[in-house]
C-alpha cells in the first residue's frame, strides 16, 4: 500500500517536472511592441489620442523592424482610427492608401480590416449606403466561424442604423448580446472592447423601441460594466443613456440631474484628462 | 542506551535557579538602560500640536539623552500641555530663558527635543520642578530667540539645514548618472524636507516680532546656504523633470513589461499550485488582436 502511495507521489512530481523543449526563436523586439500597442489602446480609450498615436507608432515602428507585417498594418489601421477620431481627413486618407498598398504587395489578408476602416470613413461623410453594404458583406464573412467579429460589425451596423433595423436584424442583435454577456461572465471573451459597445448600443436600441424597463436593466448593466471596465473617459456614453431614458420617461427631474452630472463630467475630463 | 539521572534533586533547583537568576538580570538591565532607578525632574511646555508627540520622544543636549516626554493632554484654550522630565544628573541644565526645541529627520518627522540654553553663568537661576519651560515656538520662546537671549544651535533648527545640504549634494553627484528610481526616491525626500523647512521657516519669521536677519541668529550661515542651494534645485529638478519627461516613452513599457512578468509568475505559481495531473494547469493568456474596437 505504502509502496503504491509512493508510486503515485513520484508519478505526480514527474507530471509537474517536466520541462518544454529549447526553442531558439526570441520574442524580446514583439513583446515591446506589443506593450507599445496596449499603450496605444490605454491612450485610445482614454480618449487621449495624441499619445494614442505616438505610441501606436512606435509599435508600428518596432514591428516593421523586426518584420512582423499583421501586427505592423493592424498598428497602422487603429492609427488610422485615431484619425478619423481626430477628424485629421487627409492624413487618414494618406495613411489608409499606404496600408493599402503594403497589403496588396506583401500578400497579407487584411483586406476585411480596411475596408472596415473604409466604411467607417464613409460615415464619417455621411455616405452610409454604401457604408452600409460594407458592413454587411463583413458581417455575412465572419458568419461561419469568428463569432466576435461577427457580433461586432452586427453591432455596428445597428449602432448606425438605430431607428431602420427589422425586426429579425434586432433579434439577431439581442441574441448575439446574451452570447456576447456569457462569454463575458465566463471570461472567454476575447475582445474585451465588444462588451461595452454592444452593452451601449442595445441600451439605445431598447430606448429607440420604448421597451423601457428592459431598457433601464441594459442601462444599468452597461453602467456596471464601464465601472468594472474602467472606462472612465467614456462614461460620459452611459450618462447620456441616462439623460435619454429619463427624458423619454417624462421624469424631467432626474433627467436633468444626469444633465448636469454630463456637464461635470465634461469639466473634469478637461480638468484632469 | 538510556540515560540515569543521579542527582535529578539537585540539578533541577540549580537549573531553576540560574533561570530566574537571568530573569532578574535582564529585567534588572531592562530598568537601568530605561533609566527606571534614575531620578527624574518634572516639568512642562505647551504648543499648539501634538503631533510628533505620540511616541514620546526624548529630550537632548548636546547629544546627550537627558529628558524624555512622559505625557501630553489638551487644555481648556486647545493648547498641548506637554510633560517631561529631566534625569537628575542634568537638573542643573534647565536654567532660565532655556527653550524646546524640536528636531526633524530628513523625512521631515520629529526625531526628538533639543534643550536649548543661554550661555553658561554661574548668575543663572534654575527653573523649579513642574514649571514651564518654553517651546521654541511660543510667545516667550520667540521672545527668547529674537532678544537673543538664546540661540538656536546647528543640531536644532540648522541642523535640518545641514542635512537638507548633504542630500541637495547628493542630488547634485547624480546629475550625470541619471539613476532615476534613486534619483526619484531622493527627490521625494528632499520634497519633503523642503517641505517640512519652508513651513518651520515661514512660521517662525511669521511669529517673530523682529523678522529682520532672523535667518541669521536662528540658522547661522546653514539657512542662508540652504536657500541658496534651494534655488540651485529647483532647476536641477526642473532638468530632472525633462529627463524623465524625455525618457517616460521606454519607462511606461519597461512597467508595463515588469507586470507582465510579475502576471506570468503568479501564473508559474498557480501551475506549480495545481498539480497538471489534477487540474488544467497553467492557464494561458488571451490576446486580442484586431480593429473591432469601442470607438
Amino acid at each position: 500500500m505504502i509502496k503504491l502511495a509512493v508510486s503515485l507521489l513520484l508519478l505526480s512530481c514527474l507530471g509537474c517536472s517536466s520541462t518544454s523543449e529549447k526553442s531558439y526563436k526570441k520574442t524580446d523586439v514583439e513583446s515591446r511592441a506589443d506593450e507599445y500597442s496596449l499603450l496605444g489602446d490605454k491612450f485610445r480609450n482614454e480618449k487621449k489620442y495624441q499619445d494614442a498615436l505616438t505610441y501606436y507608432q512606435t509599435s508600428a515602428d518596432l514591428y516593421l523592424l523586426k518584420g512582423s507585417k499583421e501586427k505592423y498594418l493592424l498598428d497602422q489601421l487603429k492609427q488610422c482610427l485615431v484619425l478619423l477620431k481626430m477628424e485629421m481627413r487627409e492624413e487618414f486618407n494618406l495613411l489608409l492608401s499606404k496600408v493599402k498598398t503594403f497589403n496588396q504587395l506583401e500578400n497579407l489578408a487584411m483586406d476585411k480590416q480596411i475596408s472596415y476602416m473604409e466604411a467607417r470613413a464613409l460615415y464619417e461623410k455621411g455616405n452610409k449606403a454604401e457604408a452600409n453594404v460594407i458592413i454587411q458583406n463583413l458581417i455575412k464573412s465572419y458568419r461561419d466561424d469568428e463569432f466576435e467579429q461577427m457580433a461586432y460589425y452586427q453591432f455596428f451596423f445597428a449602432s448606425q442604423n438605430l431607428s431602420l433595423l427589422t425586426e429579425i436584424e434586432f433579434r439577431q442583435l439581442e441574441l448575439s448580446f446574451e452570447e456576447i454577456k456569457k462569454l463575458y461572465d465566463s471570461r472567454k471573451l476575447q475582445n474585451i472592447e465588444l462588451m461595452p459597445f454592444s452593452a451601449v448600443t442595445i441600451s439605445q436600441l431598447y430606448l429607440g423601441k420604448g421597451m423601457m424597463s428592459v431598457a433601464f436593466n441594459h442601462i444599468s448593466l452597461t453602467d456596471k460594466i464601464y465601472l468594472d471596465l474602467e472606462l472612465t473617459s467614456k462614461r460620459d456614453q452611459v450618462l447620456q443613456l441616462y439623460v435619454d431614458y429619463y427624458e423619454k420617461s417624462s421624469d424631467s427631474a432626474r433627467a436633468t440631474y444626469y444633465k448636469d452630472l454630463l456637464v461635470k463630467f465634461h469639466e473634469l475630463m478637461s480638468k484632469y484628462n | 542506551m538510556k540515560f540515569k539521572y543521579q542527582h535529578r534533586n539537585t540539578l533541577v533547583p540549580v537549573f531553576v535557579a540560574i533561570a530566574v537568576g537571568l530573569l532578574v538580570m535582564f529585567i534588572t538591565l531592562i530598568a537601568i538602560n530605561n533609566k527606571l532607578f534614575t531620578s527624574k525632574i518634572p516639568f512642562y511646555f505647551v504648543m499648539s500640536s501634538a503631533e510628533g508627540l505620540q511616541k514620546h520622544p526624548a529630550i537632548k543636549f548636546k547629544g546627550l539623552e537627558v529628558g524624555k516626554i512622559s505625557d501630553f493632554s489638551l487644555n481648556s484654550s486647545n493648547n498641548v500641555i506637554v510633560n517631561f522630565y529631566i534625569y537628575n544628573n542634568f537638573r542643573d541644565k534647565v536654567v532660565q530663558y532655556s527653550v524646546l526645541s524640536p528636531v526633524y529627520g530628513i523625512t521631515g518627522e520629529m526625531t526628538h527635543f533639543e534643550l536649548v540654553v543661554p550661555k553658561y553663568s554661574e548668575k543663572n537661576i534654575l527653573v523649579q520642578p513642574n514649571e514651564l519651560v518654553p517651546y521654541v515656538n511660543s510667545e516667550l520662546g520667540r521672545k527668547y530667540v529674537d532678544d537673543g537671549s538664546i540661540v538656536i544651535p546647528e543640531e536644532g533648527f540648522g541642523g535640518i539645514m545641514s542635512k537638507l545640504n548633504e542630500i541637495l549634494e547628493g542630488l547634485t553627484t547624480q546629475r550625470t548618472v541619471y539613476k532615476l528610481d534613486t534619483t526619484i526616491k531622493n527627490l521625494s525626500d528632499v520634497l519633503a524636507t523642503v517641505n517640512s523647512v519652508l513651513s518651520r521657516v515661514d512660521h517662525t519669521i511669521a511669529g517673530s516680532s523682529a523678522p529682520e536677519g532672523i535667518l541669521g541668529r536662528v540658522g547661522g550661515d546653514a539657512v542662508t546656504k540652504s536657500m541658496n542651494r534651494l534655488e540651485h534645485i529647483l532647476g536641477y529638478l526642473e532638468e530632472t523633470l525633462a529627463v524623465l519627461h524625455q525618457s517616460r516613452k521606454e519607462i511606461a513599457p519597461m512597467i508595463s513589461n515588469l507586470n507582465e512578468t510579475i502576471k506570468k509568475l503568479n501564473n508559474t505559481l498557480k501551475g506549480v499550485n495545481n498539480n497538471p495531473l489534477i487540474k488544467g494547469g497553467i492557464p494561458k493568456e488571451k490576446k486580442y488582436t484586431g480593429v473591432e474596437l469601442n470607438d
